[in-house]
């Protein structure tokens, strides 16, 4: 539908992207890798022309930094080790700054449009920027996206075509799988629901958002289905039940602090508690009403702007992705780098590694765009110049 | 070709609104308009809505090809301008679009661009595309836990104008109005509800839990019960009440720019416990009711009536019938005083004996009778203890505990002996003088006897009586209160025995000389047993000079 391609952008997703994949797997000759190079080089040159911009036009440093922020990623990856956190005395002896740099693997590319396989995204010319707003990598290893722009659920199994689920609506943002692998949507806006489809598209069920725990649906920050129900997290604060796992609304809707740990054992809160840091709260299961434990404080080199994921494994690991950014301390106090961190945390707080990922490069809204799958990886799905890309790092 | 017309357009607005400074206007008015967008329809170029909440309107399709229906509705940037009230003043109700997002994001006609991380209240959030095909525009509010920010944003045909908590990426940067009439900064006040259990625990939380202050109400949130107030600096008193607990208040300061911490704790509320109980503290600080003026409140929460016993030493008090006191042994209750007791016998069906109540005596039995238990006069009344007797009197009353063998004598212990060799017995039943000499005469009990006016010996109440003597002849002589006394001369012999038969005349009868003969003829037994000497025997002792025996027994 929307599929706006502009040349910079394209260039600096190829940059990251197919720079990033090439190395990865390294199925190119000698004679490729210094084509590569050479444009490489190019690339440096065209993006140092574009930095020298005006600020106060069209296309400057703010629209940039994703680009700038990427390009770090491929010639100094190794920044993914400046930031450490507080609990350093218990870090791995191993410093992720003396490790390998890390990176993400590509696991899938998306066109922007609306045919087979590809996702929609929308730029209005005075509108929220889209993009896929959220996706699930379940028991089964498929991949289901909510392509909410083209109003559908696509589901990516293997390299076949991908199966759709047809949706009423373009306001979806958030998605879940129940048992059967049915899509669980979130419409925080618009419809003011969590819905049940099936395969086929017939909605199952239809669940109301707003009620005891839940006063606007805006302020609904996730959507979970457990083997107990359907909850929602209000204000990265708290979850509420607001129905059981079929889909059937809980007149008792019950809160609970936090966001629970996927092996079970903890309920975990993370907030930004400075211009640079983070911290990681936690509560055992059994005991939510006590107060919470500072699990760990987590430090950034770069102004923290936001968090934007809160993920756990089944081994207790905890994923937590965060916003950095470097403005511009006049005006126009745009944006010059950003990027993407994700730090993995024992259960106990210990920091374990750190990834520096670069960010989407255009300006499109996405609502959890990181996501650990049931394979225990964890992945992103990224906004590009001219499609998205599913990302995956094995920890 | 339509956007160059847009931005052109755009130029020409601004260019004629820089000519004048917006009218001043607060982050609460720039707020609350934004808040009353909410929920009107995306209309693409449009900006305009109304304050009652109705005619929303709606919008579907793809903008710029969209289909709008009604009146009301606004785009991005129409309702960025139209809550910040630039470049003038303007009802919300009158449709107006003097800028795009390409104006707000590279222009400053009536704002200007702060650093994301200084964005407040009221500012907005632009992004503008390099290939100038696509912005967006929104009123940020607050900053969450993680960073990401509460807007009000017109997001598009589909959702219309909302308010969501959402991320912001970092294509967008902040603008800031011009002329904000900056209220004096306030303070943030925060805290928690939580259950008061008396020590330092506030785990405990209670969700729902209404907070107020300065006539502001505002619920403690879900989970943690957490509350907040924005207030201007100074003390205030915050309280807090939850069904099931008791209210609670505090005072806390507020000061500018500063977030101060405030939690209250609440005490579950007390049940008052007058179960059973109709006066005291019922436990919770209240009472179960009010005695009487009479009455006290006991321990157990009841009303007791208090005796009034002033002045009184005993019997029952005025008020409440109790006791005063117990007087003394010997002493009487006499109007509450104790007094010496005047004792009254009590005789009442009672002959003799100690009267139950003084002891004193009821009267004395006559002669012969006893008084038994009850004080009443028996002639068995005394029962005789013959343990271990055969024979004399009992040790209690007296009574002869039976008579040995003619033969055999009684001794003082009560034992029948036989008659000592060197010593006779004497014996005989004191009977009234019978004319009939076949039919004796009733006894007599209890007559005296005299052995020669010296000798005395007492016949038992069956007028029988018997002692050793040394073997000669005596005048025994019998006397017996209503009787005139009469004798009998009567031998005995060394280890023999004789029975001397008395008889009494009642007082009044004459007595002549035949008496004595007739005591004589009473007549006398030997143990030899002949009776054919008797007469000469006797004639002979009435010739005799009499004797002095010598006695060895008597009772």
């Amino acid at each position: 539908m929307f599929n706006y391609r502009y040349h910079k952008e394209f260039f600096a997703d190829w940059l990251v992207s197919g720079g990033m994949e090439l190395a990865e797997t390294k199925a190119v000759t000698p004679k490729a890798k210094n084509i590569v190079l050479i444009v490489l080089l190019l690339a440096g040159l065209a993006v140092a022309l574009l930095a020298l911009r005006d600020s106060s036009g069209p296309g400057s440093a703010a629209e940039e930094a994703g680009r700038q922020s990427a390009e770090k990623e491929v010639a100094q990856p190794g920044l993914t080790a400046v930031a450490s956190a507080d609990n350093a005395a218990s870090e791995p002896a191993t410093s992720p700054a003396r490790q390998e740099p890390k990176r993400m693997e590509v696991v899938r590319r998306f066109e922007w449009g609306d045919g087979p396989g590809q996702l929609g995204h929308k730029i209005p010319e005075d509108g929220a920027p889209e993009g896929p707003m959220s996706f699930v990598v379940d028991d089964s290893g498929r991949v289901v996206v909510l392509d909410q722009v083209n109003s559908r659920v696509q589901i990516f199994d293997n390299d076949s075509k991908p199966a759709e689920i047809g949706l009423p609506a373009d306001t979806y943002q958030d998605i879940a799988t129940d048992a059967d692998g049915n899509p669980v949507l979130l419409d925080r806006l618009a419809r003011h629901s969590v819905e049940i489809y099936s395969p086929d598209g017939k909605l199952l069920q239809k669940t109301a958002l707003v009620g005891p725990g839940v006063p606007e649906g805006g302020g609904v920050t996730g959507l979970f289905h457990r083997p107990d129900g359907i909850w929602v997290e209000v204000e990265h604060t708290r979850l509420v039940r607001i129905a059981d796992a079929q889909g059937r609304p809980d007149t008792e809707r019950p809160v609970m602090p936090g966001r629970f740990s996927k092996d079970g054992r903890l309920i975990l809160t993370v907030a930004r508690s400075g211009q640079k840091s983070a911290d990681l709260m936690s509560w055992p299961m059994a005991d939510h009403g006590s107060a919470p434990v500072l699990l760990a404080r987590l430090q950034f080199d770069t102004r923290l702007a936001a968090i934007n994921a809160l993920e756990s494994d089944t081994n207790g690991r905890i994923f937590i992705g965060a916003l950095l950014v470097n403005e511009r301390p006049g005006p126009p106090h745009d944006v010059v780098s950003a990027n993407e961190e994700i730090v993995m945390l024992a259960a106990d707080g210990r920091l374990i590694d750190r990834l520096r990922l670069p960010v989407n490069s255009g300006p499109e809204e996405q609502f959890r765009p990181i996501r650990l799958g049931q394979d225990g990886k964890l992945y992103r799905l990224r906004c590009t110049g001219d499609g998205a890309i599913l990302e995956r790092w094995t920890p | 070709m339509k956007k160059i017309l847009i931005i052109v357009a755009g130029l020409c607005l601004t260019t004629t609104a820089a000519l004048a400074a917006p009218e001043p206007m607060s982050r609460d008015d720039i707020i609350n308009l934004a808040k009353s967008g909410v929920d009107y329809s995306y209309y693409w170029g449009r900006g305009s809505w109304r304050t009652d909440g109705t005619q929303h309107g709606s919008c579907s399709g793809s903008c710029p090809d969209c289909t709008h229906s009604g009146s009301y509705g606004a785009d991005c940037s129409g309702f960025v301008a139209k809550v910040w009230q630039v470049p003038s003043p303007s009802p919300v109700s009158t449709n107006s679009h003097p800028y795009s997002t390409y104006n707000f994001r590279y222009e400053s006609q009536h704002w200007s661009q702060v650093s994301r991380s200084d964005a407040v209240r009221g500012d907005a959030m632009v992004y503008r595309n390099s290939g100038n095909t696509g912005g967006h525009v929104m009123i940020y509010e607050s900053g969450d836990p993680w960073g990401q920010a509460w807007t009000y944003e017109a997001r598009g045909c589909s959702s219309g104008i909302v308010h969501n908590l959402r991320s912001i990426g970092s294509t967008y940067v902040a603008i800031r109005r011009d002329s904000i009439s900056e209220a004096p900064a306030k303070g943030t006040l925060i805290g928690s509800v939580f259950i008061d259990t008396g020590g330092d625990d506030m785990s405990l939380r209670i969700p729902g839990a209404t907070v107020s202050t300065a006539g502001t109400n505002v619920t403690a949130r879900d989970g943690d019960a957490i509350w907040s107030f924005e207030l201007q600096p100074g003390n205030y008193t915050i309280s807090a009440h939850a069904a099931g607990f008791d209210s609670n208040a505090r005072t806390c300061s507020v000061s500018a720019g500063n977030t101060s911490w405030c939690s209250i704790g609440l005490r579950e509320a007390c049940i008052p416990d007058c179960n059973g109980r109709n006066c005291g503290a019922d436990g919770c600080g209240g009472s179960c009711g009010a005695c009487a003026a009479s009455e006290a409140c006991s321990a157990d929460g009841l009303c007791i009536c208090q005796p009034e016993c002033a002045g009184l030493q005993c019997g029952p008090d005025p008020v409440c019938g109790q006791s005063c006191g117990q007087c003394q042994d010997g002493q009487e209750c006499v109007s509450g005083q104790c007094q010496e007791t005047v004792c009254r016998p009590n005789c009442t069906g009672r002959q003799c004996g100690p009267d139950p109540v003084c002891g004193q005596s009821c009267g004395q039995c006559p002669e012969g009778q006893a008084c038994e238990a009850g004080g009443v006069c028996s002639d068995s009344g005394c029962l005789p203890d013959c343990g271990g007797r055969s024979c004399g009197p009992d040790a209690r009353c007296g009574l002869n505990c039976g008579i040995c063998q003619v033969d055999r004598l009684c001794d003082t212990s009560g034992g029948c002996q036989a008659i000592d060799s060197s010593q006779g017995k004497l014996f005989g039943v004191v009977r009234e003088y019978s004319a009939d000499a076949n039919k004796p005469g009733p006894v007599i009990p209890m007559a005296s006897l005299k052995l020669d006016n010296d000798l005395q010996a007492a016949a038992d109440e069956n007028g029988y009586w018997e002692m050793a003597i040394q073997p000669g002849e005596y005048t025994v002589e019998a006397e017996a209160p209503g009787f005139t006394p009469g004798r009998a001369v009567c031998p005995v012999e060394a280890g023999s025995f004789f029975e001397c038969k008395l008889t009494l005349k009642p007082d009044g009868q004459e007595r002549n000389i035949d008496d004595d003969e007739i005591v004589v003829r009473g007549g006398c037994q030997t143990t030899s047993g002949r009776p054919g000497l008797l007469l000469p025997l006797l004639l002979f002792l009435l010739l005799l000079p009499s004797r002095r025996p010598g006695r060895s027994g008597f009772y």
